[in-house]
């Protein structure tokens, strides 16, 4: 007999490199994207924020916890979080900002908490809105696309560049779709996010219940805050260009399906993302869209704990009371 | 990590999805492409039409823009075979206070002539650029070769001469300074300067004292917000027709209407018959030499004859905050106000110094213009006449044009003036690099 | 036949549940392969209970339908059958995978298929209830979903509790094991005439078919063979319940959950809540096989399965050795495990010796596949696995922890070790074992039976992960000393097969 192998001994195959493989397969219409849209400074920057973070990672769980890390895994979620850091960046972003946030998101945010799985806040928001909070003068260089493919100078532009982000209710609704306007390196266009969606919904890598948890929570909580322009009847054009411009599609598939940061249970997820959904369109018209999008991820990322503890403990009041009940 | 058939399912996913999101993007960036050309033209259209009519505009993509300071973006215009019609350059000139004036400038394909000007209208802080006097600077410079200055620097004669305007005659030089006696309905004393020097009408403050010496001067609190009227704010205000009188020389130029407004003055839409009658009173002091320090001790005496001690209601700047309830005494025959004819009546032992200068306290100023060093044009300091023989770091010896300006604008017109030569700066630099 | 489908309910989103039907290879058309094996190695305690006693020496001659052990007098414990004709060569001590340590009966083919002179089919049907019992304690049937509890138990059980229903499980859903489902397409009628016989044993008057409506062409037979055969017994309801295609859909906690809407305790029963009994399929067609062939439960169909080769089901004696079923299939490489038992829940075997025993329904043949090992991601897809409602992950850590008391909190105890949550972990965490055997050991042993209870729990040891009770068979430990009582009252009729006398 064969000690040491334990039934089941077949695995389903979606194991986790395979499963954070196929999210940064997700993420390949946005990379394209933004390497079409904003050319080699994007790649580059895309390129130097996973090496980065994944680095980083690689170095820091090896010096933090050298006894309990397995060796021999390479641990792929730390490219996704550096894919996700470099697509919220704009595109004339120089390179000390890709640096600082890599430090932040896989040393401060993940490794000191513990390494993968047990990160309390999702390292790639964190990191984003850690830079958008300390150095906002270097994140606001946002150029039309299609301009210059070969520009690199920004990249080592450390003072930092001021471009306005585009407005997208002043382009064409074609434009709207592809995300053809001044703004954020990957998250501009509507129609690469949702291919993105739909691979990782239809492969099911990725469960629905936060995605539609917080699809949901925009479509209701949107109509709701801006009422009076639903009144006026100008409220849907500018409801439709946020759901496909301001990133919420990219967050509720990106940032609220990650695994780590989320609560367990689907239902409690589900409610997460609706609450963070609804925070998000409350704040983000009184904020700078990145802190609108990422400080409410981050609040639900740090009541997640708390909220898979005391599902525990609700379950048992519930057996206490049945106990109770059948003694009767 | 992984099995072959999962290396195998992965590859084929990032194929197909590669290939998938790049037909997508392509697509995206052909249908929208077109689009964003046809908008960036409109939007280009409409902020540059006014600028310089063209068919289309392109930005024009130069390591010199990024260099030059003040240059934000440089623009193409070109007409419908395709030839190039002029430049736009879009500037940005601060003054001291860091406030902004945004143009577009119309350049000829030449590089060297101002053939369009648009003010950009989104800035937070329009106080000293009013279209109107934008459109005077515009009509002066229009078709005009850069750079500018203003005449002033045109010829050293010309140097100190604001206008033709002569002053009245008589005037002796020194500081006078009047005062009215009572307080207007917000608590204010209202007090006029006025320098004279080889005849002329240097410099001329007016302003108002709060009786509640925790509130500021007019001129303060309606830069802070706290005393608000109607149209520009005060101190502007004030600053414009105190210029204005600089400019005229003289009180009835101002054509003060009934009302106490005047319809001459630009930016002027206040009462101004308290600075009218108070300016009088300054030039009718200094006709007769009554100057600032003869008319504060005066005032003083009388504070002190209605039994007040004058140092009691004196201020840190050494005004007298003292509003008279009983004002007959000051009264003269035909029942205007006066305080020299009470000095020249109560004129008894106290007559003290007379040198017209030494005591006199610091007087507060108006806020803007006052500091404007000759690298913005102008040399403001009404005492120094023409102290650089450079505009904007451009050799006079280059300035191709000299224009008068907006009198009551000095900065103002300075700052015009800045645009345009940053404008030829740039443009100077790249016709040579054309070349 | 737009029936309600049935199942557990599980989540909000139905696709979380594992359906293995795409991973099954099925063959039910082809041909039942049969082997006959060289040699056979029985095992004298294949079953829940206690062994039987070797009723052969070593060079007895022994012909197919022979009991070669009786069981002991009194016990918990059935008879073994040859399923060849040949010789006793030994009778050796062996040790299965399960960790049972019993005597076995080794017999050399002839190379001859002869009967037992008692195996011809009988003539009168008209059996009685004792009669029948007798018949069915006789022909050594065991439970073949996978439980291995005596039948004639389970019917003793049920007749005491006078249940109202009788639950056929044609649910396969074990990912490559289409036995029972290959089963129902050969000798549906068996099937139905056995739940029949079984139904006028324990005189309930509905039967009804619990399967999946996935699997269309086992529901068509199914369906056919019941509108043949109902129009001679009026007295008798049958039903056919479609079921979602779902792992572990045949669990009888689960099934008591579709059906009943009763969520099932830890020591509760079928028979005890809902007046209902469950019998696998398979089993129902060996009692018929016993009642109208007069066969002894001496060969079942097996699975031979697995990712490396093609689905084969044979008909195989019991005994026969795992060597012999894996000749049908294409070359087994030296990289592959070979499973005795289904791929999520069965048990990892080297020695190609070990014999195919009455409750294995299937040989699978797997990949050896090292998932990597890392720290738990949190992805909660356990949870979405977990047919029992435990979140695995959450349980793993306290376990580890050794925070049992809010383990429990969590339903630990609850787990039935169907595997689901390790086949789904992402992170290769051995969920499965560590909340099995923290089952099963917070679960008491029962007082009164201690010996088999401990017994029983001997059977599932493996490599030290002990997953006693909580695995996929039902718990009857508390019961038996009575029902052994009851058993003995019945038990007076004489064994058709004992010693080979047909009375």
């Amino acid at each position: 007999m064969t000690k040491g192998y334990f039934a089941p001994f077949i695995h389903s195959e979606k194991n986790a490199p395979f499963i954070y493989i196929n999210v940064l397969i997700a993420l390949i219409p946005c990379i394209v994207l933004a390497v079409v849209y904003y050319g080699l400074r994007a790649l580059i920057l895309l390129f130097l924020s996973q090496v980065l973070f994944f680095f980083l990672d690689f170095v820091f769980s090896r010096l933090l916890r050298p006894n309990t890390i397995n060796k021999d895994y390479l641990d792929i979620s730390s490219v996704i979080s550096g894919t996700i850091f470099a697509l919220l960046l704009p595109p004339d972003t120089s390179v000390d900002v890709v640096i600082l946030g890599a430090f932040i998101g896989s040393f401060v945010v993940k490794q000191l908490f513990g390494g993968v799985g047990t990160n309390l806040l999702n390292p790639a928001i964190a990191a984003r809105l850690f830079v958008q909070v300390v150095v906002p003068g270097k994140l606001s260089g946002f150029s039309e696309p299609l301009t210059d493919f070969f520009k690199l100078k920004t990249l080592i532009d450390f003072s930092g560049r001021s471009a306005a982000m585009g407005d997208a209710s002043s382009v064409y609704a074609v434009e709207v779709v592809a995300g053809s306007f001044a703004t954020f390196i990957g998250i501009g266009s509507g129609i690469a996010i949702i291919i993105g969606v739909f691979y990782l919904l239809l492969k099911k890598i990725v469960r629905g219940y936060a995605f539609f948890g917080y699809v949901i929570g925009v479509l209701l909580m949107y109509p709701l805050i801006h009422l009076t322009d639903f009144i006026n009847r100008n409220g849907l054009r500018s409801f439709g260009i946020f759901i496909l411009t301001s990133g919420v599609l990219f967050f509720a598939i990106f940032v609220l399906g990650d695994f780590s940061t989320m609560p367990i249970n689907p239902i409690m997820r589900m409610i997460v993302a609706f609450f963070c959904a609804g925070l998000t369109v409350f704040i983000y018209d009184k904020v700078d869209p990145i802190t609108g999008l990422c400080a409410p991820v981050l609040l639900v990322n740090i009541a997640t704990p708390s909220i898979d503890y005391y599902l525990g403990t609700l379950s048992h009041k519930e057996i206490v009371k049945k106990k109770a009940g059948d003694a009767s | 990590m992984m099995t072959r058939a999962q290396l195998r399912k992965l590859i084929i996913d990032l194929v197909i999805m590669v290939v998938l999101s790049g037909l997508v993007i392509s697509l995206g960036v052909y249908v929208s492409y077109g689009k964003m050309k046809i908008r960036k033209q409109e939007y280009y259209k409409e902020i540059f039409s006014d600028v310089i009519k063209a068919d289309s505009y392109a930005e024009l993509k130069h390591d010199l823009v990024e260099s030059t300071q003040g240059v934000n973006h440089v623009y193409m215009a070109y007409d419908k075979s395709g030839n190039v019609v002029g430049y736009i350059a879009d500037i940005s000139v601060f003054d001291n206070e860091n406030r902004e004036l945004h143009s577009y400038v119309g350049i000829n394909k030449d590089g060297s002539t101002i053939i369009g000007y648009k003010r950009v209208e989104d800035e937070e802080n329009p106080i000293l650029y009013e279209q109107k006097e934008i459109k005077m600077l515009t009509v002066q410079t229009m078709g005009k070769q850069m750079p500018i200055a203003l005449s002033r620097y045109g010829s050293s004669s010309d140097a100190v001469v604001y206008s033709e305007y002569n002053p009245p005659a008589g005037l002796k030089d020194g500081t006078y300074f009047a005062q009215s006696l009572t307080l207007d309905k917000k608590g204010y004393i209202d007090y006029v300067e006025i320098e004279i020097m080889d005849g002329r009408i240097k410099r001329v403050v007016w302003d108002g004292i709060n009786i509640d010496p925790t509130t500021g001067s007019r001129n303060k609190a309606s830069l802070t917000g706290a005393y608000v009227i109607s149209g520009e704010n005060w101190a502007t205000q004030s600053y414009n027709i105190c210029h204005a009188l600089i400019e005229l020389q003289d009180v009835s130029r101002l054509a003060m209407k009934s009302d106490g407004t005047t319809e001459i003055i630009p930016g002027v839409t206040t009462d101004i018959s308290a600075f009218v009658d108070l300016a009088s009173e300054c030039l009718e002091n200094s006709k007769a030499g009554f100057d600032k320090n003869n008319y504060l001790n005066t005032l003083a005496g009388l504070i002190q004859s209605t039994g007040t001690d004058p140092e009691s209601v004196r201020d840190s700047n050494g005004f007298y905050v003292y509003p008279f309830e009983d004002l007959t005494m000051f009264k003269k025959p035909d029942g205007s106000l006066d305080l020299k004819t009470v000095y020249e009546t109560t004129l008894t032992e106290d007559e003290i110094e007379d040198d017209g200068s030494g005591e006199v306290t610091a007087t507060p100023v108006p806020t803007s213009g006052s500091d404007m060093g000759p690298e913005d044009g102008i040399a403001t300091d009404p005492n120094s006449a023409i102290i650089s023989n450079s505009v904007d770091g451009i050799p006079l010896s280059e300035v191709r044009t000299f224009i008068p300006g907006v009198f009551y604008d000095v900065p103002g017109s300075s700052e015009y003036v800045s645009t345009m030569n940053t404008a030829y700066k740039f443009f100077k630099e790249y016709m040579n690099w054309m070349v | 036949m737009s029936a309600k489908k049935y199942s557990f309910i599980k989540s909000i989103l139905p696709e979380n549940a594992l359906n293995f039907s795409r991973r099954t290879r099925y063959v039910c058309e082809s041909m039942i392969e049969r082997i006959y094996p060289q040699k056979i190695i029985l095992p004298m305690k294949q079953h829940y209970g206690v062994d039987a006693i070797p009723t052969v020496e070593p060079g007895d001659e022994v012909q197919i339908g022979q009991c070669v052990g009786a069981p002991a007098p009194g016990a918990f414990s059935v008879p073994v059958h040859s399923g060849i004709s040949g010789k006793v060569t030994e009778i050796k001590t062996i040790t299965l995978p399960n960790g049972v340590t019993t005597k076995a009966i080794v017999i050399e083919s002839d190379r001859k298929r002869t009967y037992h002179p008692s195996l011809r089919p009988r003539q009168d049907l008209n059996v009685d209830a004792s009669t029948a019992m007798g018949i069915i304690k006789s022909a050594g049937i065991v439970g073949m979903g996978g439980e291995g509890i005596p039948t004639i138990a389970k019917i003793n059980r049920a007749r005491k509790l006078k249940v109202k229903e009788l639950l056929v499980n044609c649910l396969q859903s074990e990912p490559y094991a289409t036995c029972d489902l290959h089963r129902i397409c050969d000798t549906p009628d068996y099937i139905v005439m056995g739940a029949v016989v079984v139904a006028g044993i324990l005189g309930v008057s509905k039967i009804r078919f619990l399967i999946s409506s996935d699997r269309k062409l086992e529901l068509g037979y199914l369906q056919n063979s019941i509108d043949g055969i109902k129009g001679d017994h009026p007295d008798l309801t049958f039903e056919v319940l479609h079921f979602k295609e779902r792992f572990p859909q045949g669990h009888f906690r689960l099934i008591a959950r579709a059906v009943y809407s009763v969520e099932l305790n830890e020591n509760d029963t079928l028979e005890e809540s809902v007046g209902a009994v469950l019998f696998n399929c398979s089993t129902l067609n060996a009692v018929w096989e016993a009642v109208a062939d007069n066969m002894p439960f001496c060969s079942r169909i097996v699975s031979v399965s697995g990712d490396t080769t093609d689905g084969h089901n044979v008909l195989v004696p019991i005994g026969t050795p795992i060597r012999d079923v894996l000749s049908k299939m294409s070359p087994v490489f030296s990289s592959c495990r070979i499973v005795w038992g289904n791929a999520l829940t069965g048990l990892s075997c080297t020695d190609l010796d070990t014999p195919i025993i009455k409750t294995t329904s299937a040989i699978t043949v797997i990949k050896m596949l090292e998932s990597p090992k890392t720290p738990c991601i949190h992805c909660g897809m356990c949870y979405d696995a977990c047919p029992m409602d435990i979140t695995p992950s959450i349980c793993y850590k306290l376990i580890d922890s050794g925070l049992d008391t809010k383990a429990m909190l969590e339903n630990a105890y609850k787990c039935i070790a169907c595997g689901a949550c390790s086949y789904v972990c992402p992170a290769g965490l051995d969920l499965t074992g560590t909340i099995a055997s923290f089952a099963a050991k917070i679960k008491k042993p029962s007082k009164t039976n201690k010996e088999l209870s401990n017994n029983s729990r001997t059977r599932f040891t493996m490599d030290k992960i002990d997953i006693g009770d909580a695995s996929l068979l039902e718990a009857y430990a508390e019961n038996e000393s009575g029902l052994t009582e009851d058993m003995i009252d019945e038990d007076t009729i004489v064994l058709p097969f004992e010693g080979g006398k047909y009375v």
